[in-house]
């Protein structure tokens, strides 16, 4: 097992600095400054992830909660040191650090924590994790940072789901967002309403639990258009409807969405080659070397490139869950995270990449220009291999 | 396990989506997104086809083209300020501000530009986003052809009507008048296209991102029109401030001149519209088919026709002339107040007698003499291939009617229309062809001005022995002893013609005269209208007879 577990270590290894090499390799066909900075951050990013590895987990888990407070603290004072509409950074010198890309490590910590506490895993430990998550998910929030926030409630749902939690617990947690998403449709409504009903009374829960749920579905499902009117940003609507209908809104909002897909399209199957797209090249394709990253790619290396690359980080995934097999609780909920983190993370840039979903501005794994993430990435790698020695 | 298993199903489902996404996108629609590409960053800037050259009968290059510096640009792209100082630049740019609004495309601003401007816009091509300086064929005419502009016309730019008729861009140089207008779709030729690549702020990353598509020049003309000839007729003219003149073949319809006094330049046209427009004289327009004549005794050859055709008079009809001719309360007088004494008909038309015609006409009748006239079913128009021939006035009695009442005219109306005076108003050009259907016994060619073209006959359906008796008295016009032209009688050639001396409620009476030659077998029509200078036989004439003698000198 052990053996099994380093093939797989060493090919998620391969696979991230496959994927690192080619982020490189198109940050330089776009700006040079783009390449060159982002090998400094990638410096930092190893040395930080070399560190992490030093330290034991039995001491990570000591500190989880002091760790969390204290990106906690971070992210309180992010929302005073700019002026700017969005809060998001906190300038260091020729570096902004983004607090809220470390807190998804410092919850992963700290959720893994709370589920290792006992034997049997308690719906009192998931409120708990659900708490710190939607603190943390608050106060990001604010920024306003939206898609971030969701990715601490994808990552306790992964750890919390894959630990193995109560069911009871679970369904209510997952209708939820289902409530949420279904609520653009009655129709789509009524049938979570009814299959709600269907597989509750199959599973046997008691007549309490089943109200509780439904009357759940009923709320959210029938205050998310209200939150959707007052909750959101002019710029959040705008980039929805942008996505619903980029070729109506071409010369507006969607003017992002659509010229990726122009550069996208354009590359076809091979691509027009490294510093050769005229999408990114002539910026007509706006966020070259962030959001659309994988787009620009895309162009110059087509088709073949694109599927070549979903592939790697398809496998990538992959191989993380198998690291979780027969691993310790508390080990088992960092992998979980680090799972959710790249899952969540690698198919919403994808699919706003490819435009099935709305631009969030969330990285795409080892590729997108930028400090913070990268280095929270490779100190995500360095756990891996952390676990897999400590587990030996 | 399970857990696991669910994770990997997500896993697989994503990528699926995302592979087939990327399938439809990248392999699927490839091509349609490969185009959008092409269009966000390549523009195409149209390259105008030079005109076809334009040249006389002999040759002559009447009308070229030459490469001037343009600046197109890309509305969209370029920023107010960058405008503004273009426009600083430039002046006053070829385009309507309307144009400049809405435009994603490339359009030419201006034409034409000085090469120190067209620097001071290369060198601050930063400033200019998507601006672009080039060359663009350009129209050139020759100052010592200027009498020749009514014929050439001149080009300018499409009009908004233009450009959805032709299915033109704005910018794009049309024929507007002469042949320039009536052949504009051969000379244009067909448009070609530059691409010039640029990124998404209108900066030029590449002139030539790729081969331009060449453009085709217009197919050249050649004109029946003697250049040289019209220069000549342009110097007889000299003593005359205004005047016309056509010279054409009535067997092949050829024109050797249609020239037209006083005339402007067709290079300079853009430059003079105003004046040209203010000028009293008129120099815009084209006498010869736009110049209405009363056509004072030119008319007595079509009476003559009238009376035969009407069966009462006959090449022997004698009416006495003593000068005068009383009908009702009021005395008519002839031209020569000492009288003609008897004549007949050819003697009548030899010598232009007023009194005969009077008579001629009362014998016919006012109403019969118009319904004959109708009867002969004369064009309106000659069909000459330029544009903007006016009709002639040929009335009938509807059209008196209609001017004076019912009853508001009288029989002695027809006097004044036997000789030409009145109701009938005609144009030099169509005064030749019906000199030419006379000469020839019934038909003449349709004149034009394109070469190797023949766009039929005119056809006049009389007896040939009435034409015989017409054409017998105008060469007694010049042969005769008596003719009113006869000091220009010349043993070289044989011609024959008629004076005619219109009379101007504005001024002093305008000189006519209309000749063909040789006699029996005509081959040249000429008529000559000069304005205020009095009798035919004083200004028409004269410049009639000195064309036929260098045409003869020539030939």
């Amino acid at each position: 097992m052990r053996k099994n577990k380093q093939f797989y270590l060493i090919g998620i290894l391969i696979i991230a600095i496959i994927i690192t090499l080619v982020g490189l390799l198109e940050l330089s066909a776009i700006k040079d400054i783009f390449f060159w900075g982002q090998i400094q951050r990638l410096i930092l990013a190893i040395v930080a992830g070399m560190l992490f590895y030093l330290l034991p987990f039995k001491n990570l888990k000591l500190l989880s909660y002091v760790f969390h407070v204290l990106i906690l603290i971070l992210l309180v004072v992010v929302l005073f040191s700019s002026h700017e509409d969005v809060k998001r950074w906190i300038p260091l010198g020729s570096f902004n650090i983004q607090p809220s890309e470390f807190a998804k490590l410092s919850l992963i910590l700290v959720i893994s924590r709370i589920y290792a506490e006992r034997e049997k895993i308690k719906n009192s430990q998931v409120l708990k994790a659900l708490l710190v998550t939607m603190l943390t998910a608050a106060l990001v929030l604010i920024e306003p940072d939206l898609a971030t926030s969701v990715t601490y409630f994808f990552i306790f749902f992964a750890i919390t789901y894959g630990v193995g939690a109560p069911r009871e617990i679970l369904i209510p947690l997952i209708l939820v967002p289902l409530s949420a998403l279904f609520s653009i449709h009655p129709l789509l409504i009524v049938i979570l309403f009814v299959g709600t009903f269907v597989y509750l009374k199959l599973r046997n829960f008691s007549p309490f639990i089943i109200l509780i749920n439904l009357f759940l579905i009923l709320t959210v499902s029938l205050s998310t258009p209200i939150i959707w009117k007052k909750g959101l940003k002019e710029y959040q609507k705008q980039r929805l409807t942008a996505f619903l209908a980029p070729e109506k809104y071409k010369n507006r909002e969607a003017w992002q969405i659509y010229q990726a897909q122009i550069a996208l399209g354009s590359g076809g199957l091979t691509g027009k080659g490294l510093g050769k797209g005229t999408q990114k090249g002539l910026a007509f394709l706006p966020a070259a070397h962030t959001d659309f990253i994988f787009t620009s790619f895309g162009e110059e290396f087509g088709f073949l490139g694109t599927s070549f690359l979903l592939l790697l980080y398809s496998l990538f995934l992959v191989f993380i869950l198998k690291l979780t097999q027969r691993t310790g609780r508390y080990h088992k909920g960092i992998l979980l995270g680090i799972w959710g983190y790249f899952f969540y993370h690698y198919a919403l840039n994808m699919a706003a990449n490819v435009s099935l979903f709305p631009v969030a501005g969330i990285p795409l794994p080892f590729m997108t220009f930028g400090g913070s993430h990268i280095i929270v990435e490779f100190i995500m790698l360095s756990m891996l291999f952390r676990i897999l020695k400590e587990e030996a | 396990m399970n857990k696991n298993k669910i994770f990997n199903i997500g896993i697989w489902l994503v990528f699926t989506i995302l592979f087939l996404r990327l399938f439809q996108v990248q392999i699927l629609k490839h091509k349609y997104y490969y185009e959008l590409s092409l269009k966000n960053y390549l523009k195409p800037l149209k390259l105008h086809a030079p005109r076809g050259d334009i040249y006389d009968r002999k040759g002559k290059l009447l009308a070229h083209w030459e490469p001037v510096f343009r600046v197109s640009l890309i509305p969209d792209l370029i920023p107010p300020e960058g405008l503004k100082k273009l426009k600083e630049i430039l002046g006053r740019l070829d385009v309507d501000p309307e144009t400049l609004k809405i435009k994603s495309n490339y359009i030419t601003i201006k034409t034409g530009i000085p090469f120190h401007k067209a620097l001071i816009i290369e060198e601050n091509y930063e400033e200019f986003p998507s601006v672009v300086v080039d060359a663009d064929p350009s129209r050139v005419y020759y100052p010592q052809f200027n009498y020749l502009s009514h014929i050439i016309g001149y080009v300018g730019e499409a009009s908004q009507e233009e450009i959805k008729k032709f299915n033109l861009s704005p910018g794009d140089v049309v024929g507007k008048s002469g042949v320039e207008a009536v052949y504009d779709t051969i000379l244009r030729g067909r448009d070609g296209y530059r691409f010039i690549a640029m990124d998404s702020k209108g900066a030029i990353v590449d002139l030539n991102p790729r081969p331009p598509i060449p453009p085709v020049k217009g197919k050249s003309l050649r004109l029946t029109i003697d250049s040289d000839l019209t220069h000549y007729i342009d110097s007889l003219f000299l003593p005359y401030k205004k005047g016309a003149c056509v010279v054409y073949n009535p067997i092949t319809g050829d024109i050797y001149s249609l020239y037209s006094k006083p005339y402007f330049s067709s290079s300079l046209i853009k430059l003079r519209w105003e004046d040209y427009l203010k000028d009293p004289s008129s120099p815009l327009i084209n006498r010869t088919i736009q110049g209405l004549y009363p056509p004072g005794s030119v008319f007595k050859p079509i009476s003559a026709l009238i009376g035969l055709a009407s069966g009462k008079i006959e090449r022997n009809t004698v009416f006495y002339c003593p000068g005068s001719y009383r009908f009702g309360r009021r005395v008519w007088k002839c031209w020569k107040s000492s009288g003609h004494g008897s004549l007949d008909l050819i003697q009548a038309i030899a010598q232009s007698c007023d009194v005969y015609f009077y008579q001629l006409g009362l014998t016919v009748g006012l109403e019969n003499f118009l319904n004959i006239l109708k009867d002969f079913r004369l064009p309106i128009k000659t069909g000459i291939d330029l544009p903007g021939e006016y009709q002639v006035l040929l009335p009938d009695v509807d059209y008196y009617r209609k001017k004076y009442g019912d009853y508001g005219f009288t029989e002695g109306y027809v006097m004044n229309l036997a000789i030409g005076q009145g109701e009938v108003l005609l144009t030099p050009i169509w005064i030749a062809v019906v000199t030419g259907i006379i000469a020839n016994r019934g038909v003449s060619a349709i004149p034009h001005l394109l070469a190797d073209h023949n766009p039929g006959y005119i056809k006049w359906d009389l007896p040939r022995e009435d034409f015989e008796i017409v054409r017998e008295g105008m060469l007694q016009v010049i042969k005769g002893e008596h003719g009113t032209a006869s000091f220009l009688y010349s043993p070289q050639f044989s011609f024959a013609g008629k004076t005619g001396t219109a009379q101007n409620p504005h001024g002093k009476d305008h000189s006519l005269f209309t000749c063909f030659s040789p006699y029996d077998n005509p081959q040249i029509v000429i008529t000559v209208v000069v304005e205020n200078a009095g009798h035919g036989s004083e200004a028409a004439a004269p410049i009639a007879a000195k064309i036929l003698e260098r045409w003869y000198e020539k030939k």
